[in-house]
């Protein structure tokens, strides 16, 4: 990969590393890497960010229904559901649409459904068949990545699994050809910035982030081994004030190390270390719809090492358009419980209180919220198109969903607004013939790939199947065709 | 029963929780006993039972019989805390000492630390969480449960880094010897020594100073010395040893004598939330503070500094649970004034003491309040004389009559009698047994147009075993029926015309004890007693000290600082400076 280099701002980097002294050594990677915004830093952005299983779109409270993961508002107001709290911070750079639906000819209500979210194009045929778990089209981040010229990142989350099986299979790189997640930190930080090499230079303002870094992390190891003196002297009652301040720092230690000081910059120094360490852990796979408990950490800290890569990313303009997969469909980690079995699946299919389903949906806003503080502070989250999707809802149906989308207000988006597409129609759990898929009356999530696609620049009216698109989704964006 | 959903006001006026627990109509309760934290003895730790012993020992046997007294198995004080008080032998040497800790800055108190030590405007705190209340005591300067959170960290963090780029360059151009390039070690060291000891209101140990110098000579060699500077000041900033104050002595186990940095820290913090100035650093580093009436000279001092005013008047917000000051103008932020003007004219312009909190006839408030007085309009200052046959000091002021009111009957009664009980006696009554869930619902005995009377005899008699406890404070509230929600004096229940019985019998009050005709009758008796007296000064101690005082073991503390009040005229005032010389003030329990 080769990409244009600012060189306004040169340092020998003999006279860089003197002057960093012992800061230099976690910026020894950065220097092999091109270190300037490319040209394609300003340019849009996609990310699909993908959980399975579907949400708890309301729960009962004393007898009182409330909006978990859900909310209400309109086209100027956004109140948050319970499951959606953590967004809150970003509320302005969300909207929450509610009533889309993946039209099909026939009747479907299964996870297998997975494979068609990204598509929106309805098999042959349905069955007990393989096509079951075939997408026949490629899917909007190929589709968007075809138009630009790139091929999109698809990172897969858990642990569990080294191999897609058809509950991971969501991405398609063309009709019938699944594009897999990969769970290689070390290839994906590689192929995103280990092409930048041969760079003998770097801004200023590179040098002040990597600094301030360093700066924040000696001062912080400094305080901690205060805290480790002061621990000697005190009160045994009293080793729970230190204990909770030392953990306490930990989250401060991440915040001012782990992210770039000055926003809109393309920075790896914090990533490369971390990859490093990733890579080095032992994976829990085990290939199979259940996994141990108490990976729940794990999970979150894989999840937002990919973020931070993908933001960077972003940032660098070395990858525009990238799915995150947090799990499988009809699997999934439950990570409120921190167990793998009962599963997040089983969660979703009521074997713990409907509550409880509706915290995992909360611990994924968590990580929705971290992806837009990873995107704000490097200021791209305008530039970025964020779906955050499953392939199933409440009632196993792939009907009345419930979308989050986030970020590109300058490209068009319209966030801060609950978008309401009422369905004509009733929702059952189970089997039988509920042709919510099949009226018109009812809005498609073709319409909302159409309109992620003209904010990302590729100016066409439909997507995926031509009959169930009505150009687009005018409240989320004005169409531009 | 009827359903009488209750609804508690914000705020913490006598410990949520055990109003909470107390609105139920206990159908399990039994064999609680009567208000009372513990048995008597001497042995080891307990934490609770039944009887009207006086002791409620909470520590294990300790170095030569002194024991320690361990924050976290103090219980509340029993009935029988003032007959022990009053057999208390406050001549013989203390056998039990309050446990050594450290106690985090609060927010003011961070701040004042940070300007008088820095010497730089006083930073922006609004983003800071607010301390946590002591659900034990309902006072917010609790030293064992504020801790350094993830969102305080996160600000400490951030607002530091907003005062040592203010600091740091004045500390340069007060140093010459920073500018020299290389930085010398003993520049370094002579800096570090000068403003570590601001900070952390102490000489640093030459460990320290090592540390500290040895981190500004490597930062000076990778940044400007202003940024190098700023970065040693904000590591002692986020350093236990500023964030914290500590009692602590020499940290070797057993009894241990603070220092005195730390006794200077303890009254500048505990009088007027600042870190000791340099009149009081002084008498510290000469050993004055060892003395007890050095100690107190030192403390009247500073009960004369503005910021006593401000923990004072703090104490009595949180003492009614007042709360911040409702932004939005009307009933509430009028019912809050009066409140706090009450107290700041009575208490901290003038001389008052604790009988003209509770028995004088007057309030001041603005014409909202004085509409529901049914008096004239305030003279100029907002004082308003009221009907000294119905009104009675903050009792019967609109503002607590307000304040104690719930949307049910019997939880408003509930709520003025602990106010009495808990608050005015220091009697805090048990919780119920941990099987009863309480049940608010179940309060309402009577129908709808019961009076409270014969809702509290119904629940007699169908919860014999909870009325066990609720006798305590329950026929205490009965007397504030003669106050409707919003203060207004009545004799009978409008609607059903039925009579308020207002009489009854103070009972385990100590010289307060007796029959009372009504609220001013019991403001009458409560007002000039003695033990009256002593729990305002033990609220004021579990304020001032940062947790619930033991009312056994620290008995003679309580009658020390009470007594200290009362042979100064008895001015509320003169709480700020009463704990300076108490028996245990200066020792401590190192474990």
């Amino acid at each position: 990969m080769s990409r244009s280099i600012s060189t306004r701002y040169r340092f020998s980097r003999r006279s860089l590393l003197a002057g960093l002294g012992a800061g230099a050594a976690v910026l020894g990677p950065f220097l092999r890497h091109r270190s300037a915004l490319a040209a394609g830093a300003g340019s849009p952005n996609l990310l699909i960010f993908f959980t399975p299983n579907g949400h708890k779109r309301m729960v009962t409270v004393n007898n009182v229904n409330q909006p978990a993961f859900d909310a209400t508002g309109g086209a100027t107001s956004l109140t948050l559901g319970t499951a959606m709290k953590p967004l809150e911070t970003y509320k302005s750079d969300i909207a929450v649409i509610k009533g889309l639906n993946l039209k099909t000819p026939t009747f479907i209500a299964s996870h297998q459904d997975n494979c068609r979210l990204l598509t929106c194009v309805a098999a042959p045929k349905e069955g007990n068949d393989n096509s079951q778990f075939t997408g026949y089209g490629p899917s909007i981040d190929f589709a968007v990545g075809k138009a630009i010229g790139e091929t999109p990142l698809v990172v897969g989350v858990d642990p569990f699994r080294d191999k897609p099986h058809w509950r991971n299979y969501l991405n398609w790189s063309a009709s019938q050809v699944n594009a897999p997640f990969t769970k290689d930190f070390n290839a994906v930080y590689t192929q995103l910035f280990g092409g930048l090499t041969g760079q003998t230079s770097m801004p200023d303002q590179m040098a002040a982030i990597a600094r301030a870094r360093a700066r924040n992390k000696s001062l912080l190891d400094l305080v901690k081994g205060d805290i480790n003196t002061f621990s000697t002297r005190i009160n045994a009652n009293d080793k729970a004030h230190l204990t909770a301040y030392l953990d306490s720092l930990q989250a401060v230690e991440q915040r001012v190390t782990a992210m770039p000081a000055v926003p809109g910059t393309c920075s790896t120094t914090m990533l490369q270390p971390r990859v490093t360490t990733m890579a080095g852990m032992k994976a829990t796979i085990q290939n199979d719809d259940k996994s141990p408990n108490g990976v729940a950490k794990e999970l979150q800290a894989r999840g937002e090492l990919w973020m931070d890569m993908i933001a960077t990313a972003f940032a660098c303009g070395t990858k525009r358009v990238a799915t995150i997969q947090w799990g499988g469909a009809s699997e999934g980690y439950d990570p409120a419980a921190d167990t793998g079995s009962p599963n997040h699946h089983s969660v979703s299919h009521g074997s713990m209180p409907a509550a409880h389903w509706a915290d995992i949906d909360s611990w994924y806003s968590e990580r929705f919220a971290y992806m837009l503080n990873a995107l704000k502070t490097l200021n791209i989250l305008d530039k970025t198109v964020i779906a955050w999707v499953s392939e199933i809802t409440e009632g196993h149906h792939q009907t009345n969903m419930v979308t989050v989308m986030a970020g590109g207000q300058a490209l068009g988006m319209k966030m801060g607004q609950y978008i309401l597409y009422p369905i004509k129609g009733q929702e059952r759990e189970g089997s039988g013939a509920i042709p919510i898929q099949q009226d018109p009356a009812n809005k498609g999530l073709n319409d909302l790939w159409v309109s992620v696609q003209q904010a990302m620049g590729v100016q066409s009216a439909t997507f995926g199947d031509a009959k169930y698109c009505t150009g687009g989704l005018s409240e989320l964006r004005t169409p531009t065709m | 029963m009827m359903p009488s959903p209750v609804r508690f006001r914000p705020g913490r006026l006598l410990g949520t929780a055990t109003s909470l627990a107390l609105l139920g109509a206990m159908s399990g309760c039994h064999g609680v006993g009567e208000i009372g934290g513990g048995g008597a003895g001497t042995g080891a730790a307990t934490t609770g039972g039944a009887g009207t012993g006086a002791g409620n020992p909470t520590g294990a046997a300790g170095t030569g019989g002194v024991t320690p007294i361990d924050p976290g198995k103090v219980a509340p004080p029993s009935s029988g805390w003032y007959d022990a008080l009053k057999a208390s032998d406050c001549a013989a040497a203390p056998t039990a000492l309050p446990s050594s800790r450290i106690w985090r800055l609060s927010d003011v108190q961070w701040k004042n630390t940070v300007v008088a030590a820095l010497g730089v405007s006083a930073p922006d705190t609004s983003n800071f969480p607010a301390d946590g209340v002591d659900p034990r005591t309902g006072f917010t300067d609790d030293s064992s449960g504020n801790k350094i959170t993830q969102s305080l960290a996160n600000v400490y963090f951030d607002a530091t880094d907003r005062v040592v780029s203010q600091a740091a360059p004045g500390v340069v151009t007060a140093n010459a010897c920073l500018s020299a390039t290389p930085l010398a070690a003993n520049c370094a060291s002579m800096v570090v020594g000068t403003y570590g000891q601001k900070l952390f209101r102490r000489a640093l140990t030459p460990a320290e100073n090592t540390q500290f110098a040895n981190y500004l000579v490597s930062e000076a060699k990778l940044d400007p010395i202003a940024t190098a500077v700023g970065s040693m000041l904000k590591a002692m900033m986020m350093s236990p040893e500023f964030l914290y104050r500590t009692e602590l002595g020499t940290s070797k186990a057993g009894p241990v004598d603070m220092t005195g940095d730390e006794i200077a820290s303890m009254l500048s913090y505990s009088i007027a939330d600042m870190p000791p100035d340099a009149q009081l650093a002084q008498a510290a580093a000469a050993g004055q503070l060892a003395d007890a009436a050095q100690r107190t000279a030192q403390a009247q001092r500073l009960a004369a500094l503005p910021g006593a005013r401000a923990k004072l008047a703090q104490f009595w917000n949180e003492y009614l649970s007042l709360g911040d000051q409702p932004t939005a103008a009307g009933l509430d932020q009028s019912m809050w004034n009066e409140a706090t003007n009450f107290f700041a004219k009575i208490a901290l312009d003038g001389p008052g003491t604790f009988k003209d909190l509770v028995t004088s006839p007057y309030t001041y408030a603005d014409k909202t309040l004085a509409a529901i007085y049914g008096s004239a309009q305030p003279a100029a200052d907002g004082k308003l004389t009221l009907d000294p046959k119905t009104r009675s000091g903050f009792l019967t002021s609109a503002g607590m009559l307000g304040k104690t009111s719930a949307p049910s009957q019997a939880g408003t009664v509930i709520h003025r009698g602990l106010l009495v009980r808990q608050r005015m006696l220091c009697q805090t009554p048990p919780p119920p047994p941990a099987t009863v869930v309480p049940d608010p619902a179940k309060i309402q005995e009577g129908p709808a147009d019961a009076t409270a009377k014969e809702n509290y005899d119904l629940f007699v008699m169908a919860h014999k075993d909870c009325n066990v406890c609720h006798s305590n404070f329950q026929p205490l509230g009965l007397a504030f029926e003669a106050y409707d929600a919003m203060g207004k004096y009545r004799t009978a229940y409008p609607g059903t015309g039925k009579p308020i019985i207002t009489s009854g019998t103070l009972t385990g009050a100590g010289d307060a004890s007796g029959d009372y005709a009504d609220v001013v009758a019991m403001a009458a008796k409560i007002g000039p007693s003695e033990i009256g007296q002593y729990c305002f000064a033990e609220q004021f101690a579990s304020f001032a000290f940062g947790r619930l005082i033991d009312t056994t073991q620290e008995a003679c503390t309580i009658k020390a600082m009470g007594d200290y009040v009362t042979g100064r005229g008895g001015q509320v005032k003169e709480l700020l400076s009463s704990f300076a010389a108490t028996p245990t003030a200066t020792r401590r329990y190192h474990q």
